[in-house]
């Protein structure tokens, strides 16, 4: 019991500083209101632009910032003597870097007369899969290690260190290999630390490749190991040479195009890495190789992976080291991805490790314990010390984790896509499920999905012609326009796999890309008044600040092909005031487009009716993001108008103030229009008769 | 099988006492105790065969019993001999002992491991060759001979470690005086080195008389062997005021933990059951529990220099640890260096629900204080729990849901009454960049856990228990609402599950899950996120 005790006061005291340095972060409520009312989003009283939150980890001296006017991101640019880091108009959003802090940055833009701004947003840090230590010991490791006699064993081809390359054994990938699939004319993007193009097992290996970070585009077979040794071991698993020496990969004549989002300060940022996501895509990778993530879903890195996928490019990704079975951990739960668990060797037994994460999105299990592979040399950038050291000077050591897992099975989808070159992301994650050994518990497990990859299997296989296919659900209000910030979870009805999981974009459209065929209960909410999303990304943002302001729709399909399922939102908005303290006189009542003001300028009303108390306003054919303003012809006192909104049914307390003696015009909304937008009214109108 | 056994082991002896040139009758035993685990403080390894080498000749075989145990009796008229043992098992790796000596008449204990490979196959029974050297220090100009594998020395020594692989390159180098080294969370002190030759000096700190000096290597594959050389260490340490080592109560912590850790090597695993691991009431509770999961007991005491009694009393050299399993017959189990105020037990001989107790005296050369007696203390077993409400994959639930979850085989003991910890973390991460919470007291928005002794809880998001309500970490605020959004998908699940048992002397753990390490030194990670979607009411 003393000891609870003794624990209890650090943990307070942990979670008390970790509460600090929040608070540390947090701009002043009178520069930004944030969430009195638990709204995440942030703006101002006289600002239509929304902040991100400041109070997780991000990046000083720079800020994102979405746009529909690009011209309006050169005042900001002046203000803060910044310049564009990244420009990526498919998404309307450029970073910029600037000397200073992100609070001084909201504070000078605040002052700014900004208009067609969607958003400023830190970047926010996301973290690699660090490789767990095999030990504490060998993470100390910087020494030479006796090289023992080169040893043949079966199914490890006959490189210096095959004895310990059980993983190629684990995946019977001698075969495939013996039926003429080494990887030939494949490039995997490894999105990591780098490489050492420099290494003697990579040399002729490492294609052009790029850093976001610098915008720098990485020449063949140089080192860009910049932020570590991960990357070159990651490589070193999909495409060591063949050639006698040190090991070989899986796909030993794959390409590797090095895309570094863990530069020489860590992690990148959320907008460089969608840019080294695009510049692969767009510079003729066929897969994506991701052995990192974290928690939480980032529209910014959803779109980026749409894009891949959309364009037939197959994304593999790690799936975390936390054991704990989940659905939070991304990049790795988008759909359409394949997500991959450690294996272990264990006397033969292969299993799942207890490290790697659980789920039924698994896709499948790979080797990532004790897998020995390229790691750079000592005058590399990214040296981090070696085991052993191979005959041509080369070194090499033993990692584990879900981030040694993923590269086998990415360099098992550039044998794939040597035989089959046309195969869409589906169809591949297919022929590898398909192929894959059992091994857990019998059947489709949470610990490693369909089971072990076996190349043989799947190289054996036929392509599968049918189940894959794309699934928009489009969130469109009564007036045809698109709803962001929607929330959609597809429930999977038949069948093994995963659940789906999106959200909205500008456009109104959640998109799910390479899933599976199926029956689905569609499951839709939003948009979301909690969005905290928006803050990280650059498509989507909510636009909804009141939970009720959520409408909530479902559905069963039954997805054969290609579809699209609309959802048409529907709201209800009526209006009561009481008796004014003083006379109005001739007033008026108004329901007024409030992004008709934010692009234009300018005020639109869609209707004006006269003031009265003794009737019900029904603006509930009304779609828009919306004020609600009484206009008054007498002045000369200040005055309070209130009155009760119900809204969808729900009864909310407004009032409006006229805060001077001359003040035409007072806003209507619980808190007398202080807030400015953030208790504007969002409204889906009524669907027409 | 025993009958054969029993027939190899007299055919044996009696061969080994012709060759010895014995005339006597009837002979003395020196008795060989081995316990196979399948790393320090894991499960047993049953079926796994020893095969007794003497002057390399095998001249006894067996295997482990169903608790990894083994016990050989080799007639002998000799005072002492020196034996090797292999220990081997299909899907295992190999442990090799080298020059282990055995005395007429006394039992030796070795509690050791026999890991699974991490690689492949060992097809050798010496995976490696271990040579040491020893010098009167390390400018290694005087080289100290060994006479029958017995060093005499009455100063540290250096020494230089040769190791030689036959199938797979070094992986650790572990040298350590009194015990069997292994990672320095169970066996510190230790000295640990990465390749070979390695060198250093050798504390004989607390140590006097004939001392094991155990030598050991793992290779890239988890075979491991150790040689043992003899130190015979003449000192003289005068003492006039012993120090009866003082305590703090509780001074006795019993872990049982659901993670197997291997502890600095492969680590480990186990439950693959993806959500609540099944394990049955009828499992056999010894050594740890269930296979991959760990259980030791970590005793404290107070060091003399921060005692009451270091003004009136002599500084110790080291201090002996005694373990009884009945509270009457102690048996010396460890020497501790003085600077050390613990010491963790990982003996396979402990088990859950079985009561053991300690004492820890003082050391002076030969001379030790009379013990203190720390307590007793009783390890726990393992539990599960299973989760109810809201269920992994529950659609259409409340949007004020019903938390709960109930205890699954649980623990009991003697020693009082078992009371359960448990946090909870609701996660809107699903579908959201950050969103979490936990259940905090009032007066500051923190996170708390709680206690009870029942083993099961239930709740309403909207009511939870004790006061507590809940905490947007996101926002660094109190949550604003009594519901979830609709329609939503969200995910929730214990960080910290840990029973508790505490009386005046000691505390037993058993841990589910212990995310931040509150209790457990290393930590255990949730089992299951349970994911929900919130309906629309």
């Amino acid at each position: 019991m003393k000891k609870i005790l003794k624990y209890t006061i650090p943990v307070v005291l942990v979670l008390f500083l970790i509460l600090s340095a929040c608070g540390v972060n947090n701009l002043s409520s009178d520069k930004l209101n944030l969430s009195d009312n638990n709204l995440t989003a942030s703006v101002t009283e006289n600002s239509t632009i929304k902040f991100g939150e400041l109070d997780v980890e991000y990046e000083e001296g720079k800020i994102l910032v979405g746009y529909e006017n690009k011209e309006e991101v050169d005042k900001i640019l002046e203000a803060l003597n910044g310049t564009i880091a990244v420009d990526l108009p498919q998404i309307k959003m450029v970073s910029i870097k600037f000397d200073g802090t992100v609070k001084e940055a909201y504070e000078k833009i605040l002052k700014l007369d900004l208009k067609g701004i969607k958003y400023v947003e830190p970047s926010y840090k996301r973290y690699i899969i660090d490789p767990k230590p095999i030990s504490e010991e060998t993470n100390k490791l910087i020494k030479e290690i006796k090289q023992t006699s080169v040893d043949v064993f079966a199914g490890r081809d006959d490189e210096e260190f095959s004895k310990y390359l059980w993983g190629l054994e684990a995946l019977d990938v001698e075969q495939a290999w013996n039926a003429g699939y080494t990887g030939k004319g494949v490039v995997v993007a490894v999105i990591d630390t780098g490489v050492d193009g420099t290494h003697p097992d990579l040399v002729g290996q490492v294609i052009e490749g790029y850093r976001p970070l610098t915008d720098e585009v990485l020449e063949a077979g140089t080192d860009s190991s910049y932020g570590g040794a991960h990357g070159t071991h990651v490589a070193g698993t999909i495409a060591a040479t063949d050639n006698g020496m040190g090991i070989i990969g899986v796909a030993p004549d794959a390409k590797i195009m090095p895309i570094v989002i863990f530069d020489t300060g860590g992690y990148v940022g959320d907008d460089e890495v969608a840019e080294g996501v695009i510049w692969a895509v767009d510079h003729g990778a066929n897969v994506l190789q991701n052995s990192w993530g974290g928690w939480g879903y980032s529209y910014t890195l959803k779109n980026a992976y749409d894009y891949a996928l959309d364009n037939d490019v197959v994304v593999t990704v790690s799936a975390g080291n936390d054991h704990t079975d989940q659905h939070l951990h991304y990049p790795s739960n988008y759909p359409g991805i394949i997500q991959v668990a450690a294996v272990e060797y264990y006397g033969g037994e292969y299993r799942t490790t207890w490290f790697s994460n659980r789920s039924d999105a698994i896709t499948v299990g790979a080797p990532g314990v004790a897998i020995l592979s390229t790691v750079p040399g000592i005058s590399s950038i990214g040296y981090e010390g070696y085991t052993l050291e191979g005959s041509l000077g080369g070194f090499y050591d033993f990692y584990q984790g879900t981030s040694m897992a993923c590269p086998h099975v990415s360099g098992l989808v550039a044998l794939l896509l040597e035989k089959y070159p046309d195969a869409s992301p589906w169809q591949i994650r297919k022929l590898i499920e398909n192929g894959a050994v059992d091994i857990d518990e019998v059947g489709f497990d949470h610990s490693s999905g369909y089971g072990l990859i076996n190349a043989n299997n799947s190289i054996s296989s036929d392509l599968p012609a049918d189940g894959g296919l794309s699934f928009d659900v489009v969130a469109l209000d009564s007036w045809g326009n698109g709803i962001s910030g929607v929330f959609v979870t597809m429930k999977r009805l038949d069948g093994e796999g995963a659940d789906y999981f999106a959200k909205s974009d500008y456009s109104g459209v959640a998109h799910f890309s390479n899933i599976d065929a199926g029956e689905y209960e569609i499951i839709v909410g939003g948009p979301d008044s909690n969005d905290r999303a928006y803050a990280g990304g650059y498509y989507g943002m909510s636009y909804a600040y009141r939970r009720e302001e959520e409408r909530q729709y479902s559905d069963i399909v039954n997805l054969a092909t290609d579809t699209t399922k609309v959802f048409e939102f529907s709201s209800t908005f009526e209006v009561n005031f009481d008796e004014p303290t003083v006379d109005l006189g001739q007033a008026t009542v108004t329901i007024d487009s409030a992004l008709y003001e934010l692009i234009l300028g300018t005020r639109y009303s869609y209707d004006a009716e006269a003031f009265a108390t003794n009737m019900t306003y029904d603006f509930s054919w009304v779609a828009d993001l919306s004020l609600l303003r009484v206009e008054r012809s007498n002045v000369g006192t200040t005055c309070t108008v209130s009155g009760t909104v119900t809204l969808n049914g729900y009864e909310i307390p407004v009032f409006g103030t006229f805060d001077s003696t001359d003040a035409t015009l007072a806003t209507v909304d619980e808190t007398g229009g202080v807030y400015g937008p953030s208790l504007w009214w969002l409204l889906f109108g009524q669907p027409p008769l | 099988m025993k009958k054969k056994l029993l027939f190899v082991g007299l055919l044996s002896g009696l061969l080994l006492l012709l060759f010895s040139g014995c005339v006597v009758f009837f002979p003395s035993f020196a008795t060989l105790e081995l316990y196979v685990t399948d790393y320090n403080s894991g499960y047993y390894v049953s079926n796994a065969t020893v095969k007794l080498l003497y002057n390399d000749t095998e001249v006894l075989e067996g295997v482990t019993d169903d608790n990894g145990h083994i016990v050989f009796k080799l007639p002998t008229n000799r005072e002492e001999i020196f034996v090797k043992f292999v220990i081997a098992k299909e899907g295992f790796a190999v442990t090799r002992f080298n020059n282990l000596m055995l005395r007429k008449d006394e039992k030796v204990l070795i509690e050791t491991q026999l890991r699974k490979p991490s690689v492949g196959e060992t097809q050798t029974e010496e995976p490696a060759e271990i040579n040491v050297e020893f010098y009167n220090d390390s400018s290694k100009t005087i080289e100290l001979a060994l006479n029958n594998n017995i060093l005499n020395v009455s100063n540290d020594p250096y020494y230089v470690v040769n190791v030689n692989t036959n199938e797979y390159d070094v992986k650790y180098i572990y040298v350590k005086l009194g015990g069997i080294p292994g990672s320095s969370f169970l066996t510190s002190p230790r000295s640990i080195y990465y390749e070979s030759p390695a060198e250093g000096t050798l504390s004989l700190a607390g140590f006097s008389g004939l001392t094991p000096l155990y030598i050991a290597t793992f290779d890239q594959n988890e075979n491991l062997v150790v040689n043992v050389y003899y130190l015979n260490i003449e000192k003289e340490i005068s003492v006039e005021n012993p120090y009866v080592v003082e305590k703090n109560d509780p001074s006795i912590f019993a872990y049982t933990r659901r993670s197997g850790l291997a502890f600095y090597n492969n680590p480990v695993i186990i439950n693959k059951e993806k959500t609540i691991p099944q394990i049955k009431n009828l499992r056999k509770i010894n050594a740890a529990p269930v296979k991959d999961t760990n259980l030791w007991v970590e005793i404290n005491w107070i060091l003399w220099q921060d005692s009451s009694a270091s003004l009136t009393t002599d500084q110790p050299e080291a201090y002996v640890v005694y373990r009884s399993f009945d509270g009457v017959n102690f048996e010396e189990i460890a020497t501790i260096p003085e600077g050390y105020s613990y010491y963790r037990d990982k003996s396979p001989q402990l088990e859950a629900g079985k009561k053991v107790w300690y004492k820890v005296a003082a050391k002076y050369g030969d001379y030790v204080s009379t013990p203190t007696l720390l307590g007793s203390v009783v390890p726990l077993g393992i539990f599960d729990i299973k989760y109810l409400s809201p269920t992994d994959g529950a659609t259409d639930v409340s949007t004020n849901p019903t938390f709960a979850w109930e205890i699954v085989d649980p623990v009991n003991s003697p020693e009082g009454t078992v009371v359960y910890y448990y946090d909870i973390w609701l996660y809107d991460l699903t579908l959201n960049d950050y969103g979490y919470y936990s259940l905090s007291a009032n007066g500051y928005p923190y996170y708390n856990f709680f206690a009870t002794s029942s083993t099961s809880v239930t709740f309403d998001f909207a009511n939870p228990p004790y006061g507590l309500w809940w905490v947007d970490f996101g926002v660094g605020d109190w949550y604003q609402y009594g519901t979830l959004q609709k329609n939503k998908t969200y995910e929730w699940g214990n960080e910290l599950v840990v029973a508790i048992v505490s009386d005046d002397d000691s505390e037993a753990y058993s841990i589910y899950a212990d995310q931040a390490g509150i209790i457990d030194p290393i930590g255990v990670e949730a089992e299951i996120y349970n994911t929900f979607t919130t309906g629309d009411n």
